[in-house]
């Protein structure tokens, strides 16, 4: 399936297109002309609060809701449930048959995107395996824990083997352990050649995995491109530092600084265009002892909270 | 196609499996052998039913015994009490009359008192002046009443008969029956008895057949909104596929079961000898009727369903609709006893009612018209299929809805608006 897309396309470098799409529901205005493309073969990030519009994004990516406006485009043609079977859909509420078998499960879920069980039976054993799940593929889905139900629900998206694979917040609940093997799960599908794109809230997960994404906001693409242009975009530079405060100090007030994210022992400094890196740390001396202190390009995380503060 | 396929397979698999299906496949003919045929089994041979007759007349008590003890069953015990006193105050209160309707209360025994004025001429509505048949209010009045009437009324004619010097020849003339019934269907063949039963009888396999498993699909519908499984199968299925293969996979269940109470049912008349209880044409158009009735009211079911989020509340929206779904079998007296009467008539040409009236028709005789059976399939044809596009508008919406659930209008609404 994989290889039919190759030159095919009339679009052929984007394997997702939004241009200029607005849905509504009611009155309320979900997703407001938003516009951006994901490149063929990308790891590609859609970020943004609860209730941004990612997941009515994705929605609409998936034709399970059409957009009022604008122009969706999917692997290369206008979003149609043509293309459902090139697609896999992990969502952001996990959905399984509690009374299914997880390799009943697995066939039907590869069977209803077309595929045929020939070609899902070696599938279905390597992603078992890959996940950790060979010893549970005649046991009942009630049985599993939840870490093991979202890794079958992730080998459910992929059996079938998208050339686009959407991630709805896939590491959302996991403990340590599952999201690395899940995470390279999601690598493994990326180096294959297949085109991801997920949607998540934690910015850390964003920074670690993806090229390239949009950062959405109350239904508009605040920021997108690759990391390296969001945060240049961004212009502002930003200080770790893992300090201990002398007795009645603080860290509000430091010179250059507009925004601290106090973790307690660490801080995150994120400073203004004119900030004299120097300056602050003989202000920072004074108050506190500091162990360490690193100049740094912002965070996502720091991008992510001035653009949802609504700030400058 | 062919993910409708895989969709109505699963649906169809994991039902089959579950306890209820082989619990429901035993226990419908069970049941409806059980209101058929145990009446008809539990006839009692040993038991004695006891009678007190007291006699005012003097000239009764022998013959009306004489016929009770004739009954082969129920069997009576006879006692002759004296009539003396029967209307005086006793030591202990009361009349004698007042003491024995205790007794009959009681249940110790059914009471006849044959009154003198019972011999003389009687007008219209002097109801004071007849025999009186007392019993406890527990009494097997629908066996034993028509025995007892029976006999006192035989007992009191033979009387009158013969006291009045009345040619027996022309008593027995009087008391011959004029009239006999006989049932014939198009062909001038006598139709037997089983064919009053029939039509009642299919009227019921078709309608536990499709309510009782049309049900299924509002657990399903709500268990796989609560799973939240819906999304994950819209990303590889449009909501029509979806809905066609989950009804369709319901209805296939249904068909099964169908098909095996009607072979069981064949088996069973053929052993019975009844030959003739039901015809292919019948079957073929029980099932039909089965498919196309199923998937109108299947279609109420899944969008009910689709709209809820608990059994509660879809049992809140069901409520209105199972009671005009009972109708038929609300009315099924009035359609068996007038086949072809208005009332019948107008219900077959009322969609959801049409296959369960139909049915019933055509099982009796003499069938419906033929042209009226096909225009009112044809109509239950359109509404089926407008029942159909309507839910897939509810069903649609309502998947990924959650929280608050629609109120009717809203669903209405639904169903009328084009989707999005």
């Amino acid at each position: 399936m994989r290889d039919m897309q190759a030159g095919s396309q009339s679009n052929g470098d984007y394997a997702v297109r939004f241009e200029n799409v607005t849905k509504r529901f009611g009155d309320f205005t979900a997703v407001n002309g938003i516009s951006f493309q994901v490149p063929q073969g990308s790891l590609f990030g859609i970020l943004g609060s609860n209730g941004a519009g990612k997941t009515t994004t994705i929605r609409m990516l998936m034709n399970i809701f059409r957009a009022d406006g604008g122009t969706v485009e999917v692997l290369g043609s206008r979003v149609s449930d043509a293309l459902k079977p090139r697609v896999g859909y992990l969502p952001e509420e996990r959905g399984l048959y509690k009374k299914m078998r997880v390799l009943e499960l697995l066939r039907f879920f590869g069977e209803v995107k077309g595929a045929s069980r020939a070609d899902l039976d070696p599938q279905i054993d390597h992603w078992l395996e890959a996940l950790g799940l060979d010893g549970w593929r005649n046991r009942r889905v009630e049985e599993l824990s939840k870490g093991m139900s979202q890794k079958l629900q992730f080998a459910a998206t992929v059996v079938h083997k998208p050339d686009l694979l959407i991630l709805d917040e896939p590491f959302a609940g996991l403990d340590p352990v599952n999201r690395d093997v899940l995470r390279d799960a999601v690598l493994e599908m990326h180096r294959g050649g297949t085109t991801v794109v997920f949607s998540t809230h934690v910015m850390e997960q964003a920074e670690q995995l993806c090229r390239e994404l949009v950062l959405i906001h109350q239904g508009t693409i605040r920021l997108g491109g690759t990391i390296e242009q969001v945060r240049a975009s961004e212009g502002r530079q930003a200080v770790n530092i893992r300090y201990q405060l002398r007795a009645g100090q603080t860290l509000d007030d430091l010179p250059g600084v507009r925004a601290v994210a106090d973790h307690g022992n660490e801080a995150e400094l994120t400073l203004t265009a004119e900030a004299d890196p120097e300056q602050l740390l003989t202000a920072l001396m004074e108050r506190a002892r500091i162990t360490h202190f690193e100049l740094m390009e912002p965070s996502l995380h720091q991008i992510f909270k001035r653009v949802v503060g609504g700030e400058g | 196609m062919s993910r409708v396929w895989t969709v109505l397979k699963r649906e169809y698999l994991e039902n089959v499996r579950t306890k209820a299906f082989i619990i429901g496949l035993v226990l419908t003919p069970l049941w409806i052998g059980i209101v058929f045929f145990v009446p008809k089994l539990a006839k009692d041979e040993d038991r004695v039913e006891r009678v007190l007759l007291v006699d005012e007349t003097g000239v009764l008590a022998a013959a009306v015994e004489k016929r009770l003890l004739a009954s082969p069953e129920p069997r009576f015990q006879v006692e002759t009490i004296p009539a003396s006193g029967l209307w005086e105050e006793t030591e202990e209160g009361g009349t004698g009359f007042d003491r024995l309707t205790l007794r009959a209360g009681a249940g110790e025994a059914l009471i006849i008192v044959l009154t003198a004025p019972a011999l003389e001429k009687r007008e219209p509505g002097e109801d004071e002046n007849r025999s009186l048949i007392i019993g406890a209010s527990g009494f097997r009045a629908a066996r034993t009443l028509p025995i007892l009437s029976a006999a006192v009324n035989d007992a009191v004619n033979a009387h009158l008969v013969e006291s009045r010097g009345i040619d027996p020849e022309i008593a027995a003339l009087l008391q011959r029956p004029a009239v006999r019934t006989k049932r014939v269907d198009e062909s001038g063949k006598a139709a037997g008895e089983a064919s009053l039963l029939k039509p009642l009888i299919f009227m019921m396999f078709l309608f536990m057949g499709i309510m009782g498993i049309s049900q299924m699909l509002i657990n399903s519908t709500l268990e796989e909104k609560s799973n939240r499984v819906y999304e994950v199968l819209l990303s590889s299925v449009s909501p029509l596929q979806l809905m066609s293969g989950k009804i369709l996979g319901v209805c296939g269940i249904g068909f099964t079961l169908l098909l095996l109470w009607a072979g069981g049912g064949l088996g069973a008349a053929f052993a019975t000898g009844l030959t003739d209880f039901v015809t292919a044409g019948q079957v073929i158009w029980l099932l039909v009727f089965y498919v196309v009735g199923f998937l109108f009211i299947a279609s109420l079911m899944v969008a009910i369903g689709s709209a809820c989020n608990t059994i509660k509340e879809a049992q809140n929206l069901m409520a209105p609709i199972s009671i005009l779904l009972a109708m038929p079998l609300i009315l099924s007296m009035v359609v068996l006893d007038d086949p072809n009467g208005t009332m019948a008539r107008v219900l077959s040409f009322i969609p959801p009612f049409t296959p369960f009236v139909l049915m019933a028709r055509m099982a009796n005789v003499p069938a419906p018209p033929e042209w009226e059976v096909w225009a009112a399939f044809a109509l239950l044809l359109v509404s089926t299929w407008f029942m159909f596009r309507m839910a897939a508008r509810v069903f649609r919406v309502g998947i990924l809805l959650y929280g608050q659930p629609p109120s009717l209008k809203q669903i209405v609404k639904w169903m009328f608006r084009s989707p999005d």
